[in-house]
């Protein structure tokens, strides 16, 4: 195993982002999504992903080839790396989301729901229907009778901000 | 933008699934800013990593998300839950904890944050809840139980958790009981225990069966005995906080790269060559000056160490024995010493002598923080005889101190104390300094 891993020869994928921009990875780095892993298993090497954009995609290639490289020295490298990733405007981290989702990459998929969870947490339900784009469907009755019903949950400050 | 994108958007129904999971509307009246908008499963998803509370409020966004709450991975009923519920809440808090655990939905209960105000009312719920949730691949299980009053001493069976995915274990006020058939906890990373009852045999136990264990916390604990510290070489981190009753910790673990101890001097010991990195050693105040026993072997496991933190006693731990009719400096030498922090903990010997002579020892200073409070040296026999003479005829200089801070009261002109500002200074700037109360120095201009 460890022959093989060492020859210069290393397999190589090709991702195609929804834009049609090109881009080779490493098959090792690539398999870290489950999409992707499954593809190269059916023996594709050429892997076009028509619900990721390029910017997304440059992004998730990134945190990949970070990833592939986890040993235990860099661990701090690594967690700097995650900050800074998710350190954006939450419709960057909707695009990554998806993407994410549609790679089905779960450790990446957890991180960026955590940490939109976190921003959004102390806000109240108006600033987050605007942030996700929603529109309210409840009638005025509809929304009394929940915070009656749950009210140990409405109680204190909440933040309408939007970023 | 929100304005004008609203009237255009459309949502993509709950059923899209992942073919097409996303649209991008691109408008060009503000063509700068794509609006993204997610299928509602995926903010569903997004919903549940919210912390309970906050999980239960977003049923108010919209008809979708109001059972969404029901899926939190989050349960967190930790202090914070606690204040927040108003004095009726608080009477039914357990019905609204019983109620939220026994309509769980989901399949995954990423953490279980649990306070106890009063454990005998909730000891009929206990065991039930932590099953149903170590049953949902728990990782991460918190239970502070209040200090009891009436005495007793509750425990936390280890059957009950015995899962594979728990990665963070927090005990407070809450002993943990090992049952004989345990398998033990392959996959802790990080174990805290604090205000619990501790024995050797129940360390030992752990480093043993916890084999890939990162981090231990004990805090005021009641420890009676020796303990030997030898977890695999993953373990990284150990705090050992207000232990009463410790004899002895041998540390024989090399890949420890974080250490923090509080409690009583020479209690700790280290057997193997370690690659300490971040220390803090704040011995509890003595009745007299202390020497350190084993210092040699002390300072050898500090030769990585970058950031340490100490106070007085250590220093005077350190200080200079009178062996063969002459005072003897101790001889070491940190070279990888990038910031030091010396604080004061009760009555104090120390002298500035003391000080110059432990920085000298650290050539690659950068940061320096030395705060001794309103404490006045009191200039005795030894300062006068010995130690005045060897600090006054110190050439020592810092060539990469960038930052120091030094607080000392009583600083008048003559004091030993200005002397050593002014050494420290030497390669900073003083931007402030005021003689009575502290001295701060600052920058890197050395013309001063």
């Amino acid at each position: 195993m460890a022959s093989t891993t060492e020859t210069k020869q290393k397999k190589m994928l090709i991702l195609k982002s929804a834009d049609n921009d090109e881009f080779e990875i490493e098959e090792s780095v690539g398999v870290q999504s489950e999409t992707i892993k499954n593809l190269v298993e059916d023996g594709f090497t050429f892997v076009p992903l028509p619900n990721v954009y390029t910017k997304a995609l440059i992004k998730i290639i990134d945190y990949l080839k970070k990833h592939a490289n986890k040993t235990d020295s860099n661990d701090e490298e690594i967690k700097t790396f995650d900050k800074d990733f998710v350190n954006t405007t939450f419709d960057d981290l909707f695009e990554l989301v998806s993407a994410a989702n549609y790679l089905h990459i779960s450790c990446l998929m957890n991180m960026l729901c955590q940490t939109i969870a976190d921003r959004i947490k102390d806000k109240s339900p108006e600033a987050v229907r605007k942030i996700f784009h929603i529109n309210c469907d409840y009638t005025p009755e509809e929304e009394a009778k929940i915070r009656k019903a749950n009210a140990q949950a409405f109680e204190g400050q909440f933040d309408e901000s939007l970023d | 933008m929100m304005e004008a994108s609203k009237s255009k958007r459309k949502r993509l129904s709950v059923s899209s699934g992942r073919k097409n999971s996303m649209k991008i509307n691109d408008d060009n009246e503000s063509n700068s800013n794509l609006v993204v908008s997610l299928p509602n499963d995926m903010i569903h998803n997004i919903f549940t990593f919210l912390p309970i509370k906050h999980a239960i409020s977003s049923s108010l966004v919209a008809k979708q998300f109001l059972n969404s709450w029901l899926y939190a991975r989050n349960l967190c009923f930790d202090v914070n839950f606690e204040m927040n519920l108003s004095l009726n809440g608080r009477e039914d808090r357990i019905s609204i904890i019983e109620n939220i655990i026994s309509n769980y939905l989901g399949k995954k209960i990423h953490s279980f944050h649990l306070y106890v105000p009063e454990p005998m009312k909730y000891s009929p719920f206990f065991s039930k809840w932590i099953q149903l949730v170590a049953s949902k691949g728990l990782e991460e299980l918190e239970l502070h139980l209040a200090i009891p009053t009436n005495g007793y001493t509750y425990f936390l069976h280890s059957d009950y958790i015995d899962v594979e995915t728990l990665r963070s274990l927090k005990l407070i006020c809450c002993n943990l009981l090992i049952s004989p058939q345990s398998k033990g906890f392959p996959f802790l990373k990080s174990l805290s225990l604090i205000k619990v009852q501790i024995v050797p045999a129940l360390i030992k136990w752990l480093f043993i069966s916890c084999m890939v264990l990162e981090s231990l916390a004990l805090e005021g604990c009641s420890s009676f005995g020796e303990y030997t510290i030898k977890g695999s070489d993953k373990f990284r981190t150990l705090l050992i906080r207000d232990c009463e009753g410790i004899i002895l910790v041998t540390i024989d673990n090399s890949s420890i790269t974080t250490f923090h101890y509080d409690g009583e001097i020479n209690k700790i010991k280290f057997v193997n060559p370690i690659k300490l990195k971040d220390v803090i050693l704040d011995f509890g105040a003595t009745k007299g000056l202390q020497h350190i026993n084993g210092r040699d072997e002390l300072m050898r496991a500090f030769r990585n160490v970058e950031t340490l933190s100490i106070n007085n006693v250590l220093l005077e731990g350190l200080s200079s024995r009178f062996i063969n009719f002459e005072y003897k400096d101790m001889e070491y030498y940190l070279p990888n010493l990038k910031e030091l922090q010396l604080v004061r903990r009760g009555p104090s010997f120390i002298n500035p002598w003391d000080i110059v002579f432990f920085i000298k020892n650290c050539s690659q200073i950068e940061r320096l923080f030395i705060d001794l409070g309103d404490y006045a040296m009191e200039a005795g026999s030894y300062w006068n005889s010995i130690a005045k003479e060897k600090f006054e005829n110190c050439e020592t200089e810092f060539p990469e101190l960038k930052v120091s801070k030094v607080a000392v009261v009583k600083i008048d002109g003559r004091s030993p104390w200005q002397l050593l500002l002014m050494l420290v200074s030497k390669a900073a700037a003083v931007i402030k300094m005021d003689g009575r109360k502290a001295a701060v120095l600052l920058g890197n201009d050395s013309s001063r």
